[in-house]
């Protein structure tokens, strides 16, 4: 059912028109520079202090997130660390903890599906709720945000910036007026008051590429794409300029898809930064061997093969190139991902230069079946199908980093 | 700056409302009150957890402190220095 092409029906503007509207109330949690709020939140001492996440000083890594008051200095999320130890040398540094922003982030997601049962978690520091049907109990939309967004800080010590509109993408815009500690509600009817004027950066989808280009035809604001002929749009962008031509009008989804009902994974991958530009095969083919073990294990663990293998490597001119394979049949076997990413690399001859990062993903993912031993045997890599189970059994069992192969080792020694 | 420590310590901690809550440490011959305990997490290693714990002392120095249950050990992770 598409409720979106109704959305330009009313005008009234009280706060609880949203309930009465009949259509969806869609909300959009943003927690405010997520990481670096954590680790201020653990260590009140860096409160008021420029904390960027990500790389260390002297390392090669980028910019997790940092502090509002690191963000005065200039620094950005993705910036390389150098960079940002050039902008603001004072900065605290701290190295990223995965575990420690997973355990918060699901302790807020639970708090959240106390409020509504279609949460959609849509990163680490990202949720949409739908809490058209449950809004009433809270008293109505605003008391329910304001809740959750006094829940959190109660529980965590942490701000939350919250949008409410009747659509997700105007929602996850709402999300991003106010920040931090914001709350920005967008009642039916007002979306354009909200929208035209911005500049069209801040279109959901809407990089600094498709900018660049809407600016050569003289959109430079949501307005101005909403009021843009549609077939010169179709014409210049495809279906997507129309897509965006609707969004810049206030129509867009609000479909929740609750992480019970989430899509089925269609690739996974990981990737490698050197701390120096490696020339080095044995070390380069180790990295692949190492990263073709990880991915098959997670393959094996989410019980899927693949049939396409992809290898990715960045150059010291940053430039990144890809190249990928398609097999006859499909592996979760380590040492068949890793001989087809390494046969691309030589192919490609991608080791002839000094490599900055490498990565291997897989695609074309098929559900696994259960292998006889008659498969087993008649398989060229049987063998290593075995080796790879005694792994997985370890790993399990001792954790994620207690065996690999040699040749994957010795690229840590 | 935070600095690295990595040593094994001697806790005494408590089990609160059914979650472990660390009280006091000993580390360089010094005993150590803990006032607050500002942050928790956990990393599973297999089938086994290590639990961390974000602390502050009663001068609010920042210390964190892992519960590894492999072993039934304590381990003070990293301290801040000025």
């Amino acid at each position: 059912m598409n409720k979106k092409r109704k959305f330009c029906a009313n005008d009234r503007t009280r706060k609880d028109q949203l309930e009465k509207s009949g259509r969806k109330i869609i909300m959009h949690l943003d927690m405010d520079a997520f990481f670096a709020s954590v680790e201020q939140a653990h260590d009140p001492r860096l409160r008021g202090k420029p904390v960027i996440v990500g790389g260390v000083p002297g390392g090669r890594g980028v910019v997790s997130t940092c502090s509002y008051e690191a963000r005065k200095y200039g620094v950005r999320s993705a910036m390389p660390t150098a960079r940002a130890v050039k902008l603001c040398p004072e900065g605290i540094f701290i190295h990223t903890s995965a575990n420690k922003y997973s355990h918060v982030s699901l302790s807020i997601l639970s708090i959240l599906n106390e409020y509504s049962p279609n949460v959609e978690p849509f990163s680490i520091d990202e949720a949409f709720l739908d809490v058209t049907e449950t809004a009433e109990r809270f008293g109505g939309p605003k008391q329910l945000a304001l809740q959750i967004k006094n829940r959190i800080r109660e529980k965590h010590n942490l701000t939350a910036s919250i949008g409410i509109a009747s659509v997700r993408f105007i929602a996850k815009i709402a999300s991003s007026i106010s920040k931090p500690d914001g709350l920005t509600i967008i009642e039916p009817g007002r979306e354009k008051e909200y929208l035209w004027p911005m500049p069209i950066c801040n279109l959901w989808g809407v990089g600094p590429k498709s900018e660049e280009a809407f600016k050569r035809i003289g959109i430079k604001t949501i307005g101005d794409l909403a009021r843009f002929p549609k077939h010169r749009l179709k014409r210049y962008f495809g279906i997507v300029g129309e897509t965006l031509r609707d969004m810049a009008n206030g129509i867009g989804e609000d479909e929740i898809r609750p992480f019970y009902d989430e899509p089925e994974v269609k690739s996974m991958g990981h990737e490698h930064t050197f701390e120096r530009d490696i020339s080095n095969p044995d070390l380069i083919s180790g990295m692949l061997l190492f990263l073709s073990e990880k991915v098959s294990h997670r393959l094996r663990q989410s019980n899927f093969r693949c049939k396409t293998i992809t290898i990715k490597v960045r150059h010291s001119d940053f430039r990144l190139k890809s190249r990928e394979a398609t097999l006859v049949m499909p592996t979760d076997c380590a040492v068949t991902i890793y001989q087809c990413a390494r046969l691309l690399l030589v192919k490609n001859r991608f080791m002839e230069r000094p490599i900055r990062l490498i990565g291997v993903s897989v695609s074309k993912l098929e559900k696994n079946a259960v292998e006889s031993q008659l498969e087993l045997m008649a398989n060229p890599h049987g063998r290593q199908i075995v080796v790879d189970r005694v792994i997985d059994s370890l790993k399990s069992k001792y954790g994620e980093h207690m065996i690999c192969r040699a040749r994957a080792r010795m690229v840590f020694q | 700056m935070y600095q690295d420590i990595e040593e094994p310590v001697d806790v005494i901690a408590v089990f609160e409302n059914g979650a472990m809550k660390p009280l006091r440490f000993r580390w360089n011959g010094r005993a150590i009150k803990i006032k607050r305990v500002t942050g928790t997490w956990k990393a599973d290693v297999g089938q086994s957890k290590i639990r961390y714990f974000a602390v502050l002392d009663q001068a609010s120095n920042f210390f964190q402190l892992a519960y590894d249950e492999r072993n039934t050990s304590w381990v003070l992770n990293k301290i801040w220095v000025e």
